[in-house]
């Protein structure tokens, strides 16, 4: 029997009522759901994951399957709760064949549902798709009803019907899509939504169907039935077998997710340890209980200097370097595990050093089958190792040829290293000397000092001032030593690294230097002589001048009168007539001759004179004899010393002497002394030259007596020096003046010379433009018998 | 008239044994002393004075600033300084503004005859004029350049005699110089005729230094690039005539001494040129337009210009720095021998032979025949040519 549209000649109000088990429709409305639930959750768990084509396409028919049963057993749940006046019977045929609809639409749904995303265009079509299966499915189930009545469909409600399984399918389709972000939170709930609507979706469609269904025609209008016993049984077959069938599918699938998800996390873990093993530094194999390779890993392979394929097989024995194998005997054989420091031997037989680390494998039965082994290549480590090892070799190398001894003290001021040029310094090997006591380096009398200076540095800061000790040598022997030592941290502990100096040459080149400078000063006066020469020189060649020129005059004079005198000689004997006396006294110019005459001899004689007077001067002021303290007149020294420099000061100064007439003789050294005011005058011209003040300056030399010191002022007109200068006169080599004027050496030796040697004093008193004065004071002379002191000068 | 001569010194001592000395003199010479600096500078103001002979170390104004003073404002007056003093600085300042240096102690002849040749010299040029420009030219300029290069060879403290040699003799104002130094009693070494190699040697490379940078010694030339290249002119032309000059002195088998003299005259032989190029360049330019005349020709026309010959400024100058004489004539005369009393064969008789050689090409002109075969020397001519002609290839040799 074919269902039929209602038309115009038929009456709506003659159909038949029907009504609905409440039961069974609550039931319907469940199974839609459940099997709905069931396929959103095959289609979530299966299809998200990795799987292969065909799981997924069988996966994806199972679930069609439970969700066509579901809408299949919702419609005859569905059928079931309606009642009409007339028994209905359902024709076996197409009641199965109506799964078919309901089947392909669950398959559209399950493949829509398993995408990732969904468009608007896949969402219309699979919820037209999903619409109109679910409509299907219910009309040829309907077509499969067996009644005394003839059926008829209003079009309307017919297409609403459709309308409303369609626009309920696009609505659970696009819920399950929509909800994400409840999915994300919880899928489950997400996933009973979507089920809900799909439910929704099947069993409104089927309820408005079936408001669109007249039953008209009937052959015989009957009290409507209660529902039998029959219907109970039958619907609860339905249902039951539906529940089960959807049930169990949804636990196969959930179990076959389950396990899926085992074996993938077994095979990620298996892929992660490869990923390591492959990619490590470390060499990793797998030995058999005959020690054969099995397995072995990239790194292993480059180590062994073998192609992976090679080696495998190999007896891993047959790599360990011959050292090893004499070390660790049998080692693989008994297949020891632990960690090893072995050598292994590659392709071309290098030898690489290794860290080797072994653990037993097990077999099933517990009992040891081989040995997996890694390998680390510590080739580096020992390059480095080498390296610092070096280091340290060269550090204690510079320290062993440091040409300075360096020791290390320890806090109990014990020796705990002792570098070879203290072993030379001393006499002793390092194995001497080594934890023994460091005073044991030094003079008996220095043991205390020593002592004394190490624990005081101790617990003191760094950087301490050197001290002199007197070492002793093994023999026995004693040298000079320096010795300085600075706290540092060794291991942990403070400890003194010291320095030994063996200053025996500097010592000696002190010990020189004094007697240097003893030389340095007879030389320097030697120096002040020389100076002086070009003037000396002038001095006595002025008087030779004139002397000389005096002689010419007497000569060439008496050689005129001589004649007179003959004549008058000759006259006076022979009793002539004297010759014309006025006219030959005339013609000689006697007047002038009687003047010059006289002059020229007085003037002669006072020229050698002074030529005399300068040789002895100068033999006075450089008269070796005079090296000795004696006392001595400072105003002769003054004299002899302006006598000799007169060419240094005459054509620039006037000297005036200013002495005190009762000055007494004082104790010196005459020849030093001497050298002072030799170099006070000679500054004092120079210091007059330089100021080019117009005519003549003034050199005053005053002499004072004292209490016990005898005051000597040497003063000038020149030009005075500033306070800056003033400092500094006394320093050795400074000097202002230009290059070939003075040593600089002046005013310092004249200041060793008084202060120094002679246990006086000078000062100097300087105006800038002025002048300057300096003021000598010397020691009067001790009581007579008073012996010098011959150590004065040394 | 007599011929004024002035004496300072500090010491009247000195000056009264100068003046009782030279008592004799009185007769030929007008005597005057000054006890200063400044009495010096005015007598000269009231009188002119001939010679200044003065001390070196006195107070206020020494030796060397009073005869710069009166190198300035006296130029005419010959000066000559008389010292006592050793000191080589002091002696170093005396370099420029002193003709002469004389030591005390002085012997009498020396002196007299020191003061006697200065004032003869004066014969030889007649004009004051042209006497004061060589009065006061203290030295001879030298282009800078030269000077230059020997205070940088001076520096350089592995120089050698011969390269600081090879330098001064480019030069002929600065070869000169240093004649004059070592010819003159400055350094106690007065009296010899040294070469410049022995002047270099005995003044020592020290001393050479000092008196190079002492300011004041010598004077820079700078002038036009064509003065500059006639002076280097001159000084090769110099040293040229110098070799020559010793070769044929050699060839003429003359005693060493005057061998010397010969060299050290040919070598000074163009003092005049330079002289008059530096001073007088209008003169010189004249003079140059006859650098191919005959001799005579140039040596009157120069003589119309100025009074005198080149030969006889150049002479002059000799004379007045203490060259020896026979230098001083071989310069005077090397253009003209015919004009010198001396008739036998001397430094000026290789002169002038080499003045000849040295000018190249047809020499006939450049020769005195007369003189020449007065000496006995027409016959010998070629042969002396010859021996110089090897002197003359080497000196092109160095030219290309």
């Amino acid at each position: 029997m074919t269902p039929q549209f209602l038309n115009e000649s038929l009456n709506k109000t003659d159909a038949l009522q029907g009504s609905y088990e409440p039961t069974f429709v609550a039931l319907s409305y469940a199974v839609a759901a459940l099997a709905a639930f069931c396929a959103l959750t095959i289609a979530k768990n299966n299809l998200s994951e990795r799987s292969s084509k065909s799981l997924l396409q069988f996966w994806h028919l199972a679930g069609a399957l439970a969700l066509g049963t579901g809408i299949w057993a919702m419609h005859f749940l569905g059928m079931l709760a309606f009642r009409l006046p007339i028994p209905i019977h359902y024709d076996p045929l197409i009641t199965a064949l109506s799964f078919l609809p309901a089947f392909l639409a669950s398959w559209v749904v399950i493949k829509i549902v398993s995408r990732k995303t969904l468009a608007i265009r896949d969402l219309a079509i699979g919820g037209v798709l999903m619409g109109s299966g679910i409509g299907a499915m219910h009309y040829s189930g309907m077509a499969g009803m067996k009644l005394d009545a003839m059926m008829y469909y209003d079009p309307a409600t017919f297409a609403v019907s459709v309308i409303v399984a369609v626009a309920l399918s696009i609505a659970s389709l696009y819920s399950t899509f929509r909800l994400k972000r409840l999915a994300n939170a919880s899928p489950l709930a997400a996933r009973i939504v979507g089920a809900s609507f799909m439910g929704l979706a099947i069993g409104t469609m089927h309820y408005t169907g079936m408001a669109a269904t007249y039953y008209l025609d009937a052959c015989a209008p009957e009290a409507a039935q209660a529902s039998s016993t029959q219907d109970w049984l039958l619907g609860g077959i339905i249902a039951t077998t539906s529940v089960i069938l959807i049930g169990l599918t949804t636990l196969a699938g959930i179990v076959d997710y389950n396990l899926r998800r085992a074996e993938a996390s077994a095979l990620e873990t298996q892929e992660i340890l490869t990923r390591v093993l492959e990619n490590t530094q470390q060499g990793y194999v797998r030995l058999d209980s005959l020690c054969r390779i099995q397995q072995l890993n990239k790194s292993m392979c480059r180590i062994l200097g073998l192609p992976h394929d090679q080696a495998i097989g190999k007896t891993f024995g047959e790599f360990l370097s011959a050292e090893t194998k004499r070390e660790f005997p049998g080692m693989l054989e008994i297949l020891a595990t632990g960690l090893f420091e072995i050598s292994v031997q590659d392709a071309e037989g290098k030898s690489i050093p290794c860290l080797y680390h072994a653990t037993e494998t097990l077999d099933r039965q517990g009992s040891k089958n081989g040995i997996v082994g890694l390998l680390t290549d510590i080739t580096e480590i020992r390059k480095r190792e080498a390296i610092s090892r070096e280091r340290a070799e060269n550090v204690a190398n510079i320290m062993d040829n440091l040409p300075t001894g360096v020791l290390l003290i320890d806090e109990n001021a014990r020796i705990q290293l002792f570098n070879e040029s203290c072993e030379a310094m001393f006499g002793l090997s390092k194995n001497e000397i080594l934890g023994g006591p460091v005073t044991q380096l030094v003079a008996s009398q220095d043991k205390d000092a020593l002592a004394k200076y190490v624990s005081g540095l101790t617990p003191r800061a760094s950087r301490i001032a050197t001290v002199e000790f007197l070492g002793k040598r093994k023999d026995g022997t004693h040298f000079p030593i320096e010795f300085g030592a600075n706290e540092i941290i060794v291991d942990g502990k403070i400890m003194l690294v010291g320095a030994v100096h063996d200053i025996t040459v500097r010592k000696q080149e002190q010990a020189r230097r004094k007697e240097l400078e003893v030389e340095l000063l007879q030389s320097s006066k030697l120096e002040a002589v020389g100076q002086l020469a070009g003037g000396i020189a002038h001095e006595i060649n002025t008087p030779i001048q004139f002397i000389g020129d005096n002689l010419d005059f007497l000569e060439t004079e008496f050689a005129s009168i001589l004649p007179l005198l003959a004549e008058m000689n000759e006259s006076s004997r022979e009793g002539k007539t004297p010759p014309d006396l006025q006219a030959s006294l005339k013609e000689l110019d006697i007047d002038f001759l009687a003047a010059d005459i006289p002059q020229a001899i007085t003037q002669s004689i006072a020229g050698v004179r002074e030529v005399s007077r300068i040789v002895l001067s100068m033999k006075e002021f450089s008269h070796p004899g005079a090296q000795t303290m004696q006392p001595y007149d400072l105003h002769k020294s003054i004299e002899n010393t302006l006598a000799i420099s007169k060419a240094e000061w005459k054509s620039v100064a006037e000297i005036e002497l200013d002495f005190d007439e009762n000055a007494p003789l004082v104790t010196c050294v005459p020849g030093a002394l001497n050298q002072v005011i030799l170099n006070m005058v000679v500054n004092a011209a120079h210091a007059i030259a330089d100021a080019k003040k117009p005519g003549l300056g003034k050199i005053t030399l005053r002499t004072r007596a004292e209490e016990k010191m005898l005051l000597v002022q040497i003063s000038d007109t020149g030009t005075g020096m500033p306070e800056a200068i003033k400092k500094k006169i006394f320093d050795p080599f400074f000097t202002t003046k230009e290059v070939g004027r003075g040593t600089g050496q002046g005013l310092a030796i004249s200041w060793d010379i008084i202060v120094k040697k002679h246990q006086g004093s000078i000062s100097i008193d300087s105006q800038e433009g002025e002048g300057t004065t300096f003021s000598i004071r010397l020691p009067l002379a001790r009581k007579e018998g008073t012996p010098p002191d011959p150590q004065q000068l040394s | 008239m007599k011929e004024r001569v002035l004496f300072v010194d500090d010491e009247p001592n000195i000056l009264n044994g100068l003046r009782r000395m030279l008592r004799s003199k009185r007769a030929n010479w007008d005597l005057h002393f000054a006890n200063s600096g400044t009495e010096a500078l005015q007598l000269l103001q009231s009188q002119p004075i001939d010679i200044v002979v003065s001390d070196m170390k006195m107070p206020v104004m020494d030796g060397a600033a009073l005869l710069t003073r009166i190198s300035k404002l006296h130029p005419n007056t010959i000066r000559i300084i008389l010292s006592g003093y050793a000191d080589k600085e002091a002696v170093l300042r005396t370099i420029g503004p002193a003709h002469q240096y004389l030591a005390k102690p002085c012997h009498r002849d020396l002196l007299f005859e020191t003061i006697k040749r200065s004032l003869d010299l004066r014969d030889l040029l007649s004009s004051e004029k042209l006497r004061a420009i060589a009065n006061s030219v203290d030295t001879i300029p030298t282009p800078s350049s030269v000077f230059n290069k020997l205070i940088q060879e001076l520096s350089n403290s592995s120089t050698t005699t011969d390269r600081i040699v090879a330098i001064i003799e480019s030069d002929l104002s600065l070869a000169a110089n240093f004649l004059k130094l070592t010819n003159s009693a400055y350094f106690g070494l007065g009296g010899s005729d040294f070469s410049l190699k022995q002047a270099v040697q005995q003044l020592g490379i020290e001393t050479i230094k000092a008196i190079t940078m002492v300011a004041g010694t010598f004077h820079c030339f700078e002038g036009s690039v064509e003065d500059m290249e006639e002076i280097s002119a001159i000084g090769q032309k110099s040293i040229l005539t110098g070799q020559l000059s010793h070769t044929i002195a050699r060839k003429l088998d003359l005693e060493a001494r005057l061998v010397d003299q010969a060299y050290i005259a040919g070598t000074m032989s163009q003092i005049g040129t330079l002289l008059l190029l530096t001073s007088h360049t209008k003169v010189h330019r004249e003079l140059q337009k006859l650098a191919h005349a005959p001799n005579i020709q140039r040596v009157q026309r120069s003589r119309q210009l100025i009074g005198a010959s080149i030969g006889e400024v150049g002479g002059y100058l000799l004379g007045i720095w203490g060259f020896t004489d026979p230098i001083v004539e071989a310069v005077v005369f090397a253009s003209t021998p015919s004009e010198c009393s001396a008739k036998q064969i001397s430094p000026l008789t290789c002169v002038h032979l080499a003045q000849a050689f040295a000018a190249g090409g047809d020499n006939s002109d450049s020769l005195d025949d007369a003189y020449l075969s007065q000496m006995g020397l027409s016959d010998r001519l070629e042969g002396l040519q010859d021996a110089c002609q090897s002197v003359l290839n080497r000196g092109a040799a160095a030219q290309s």
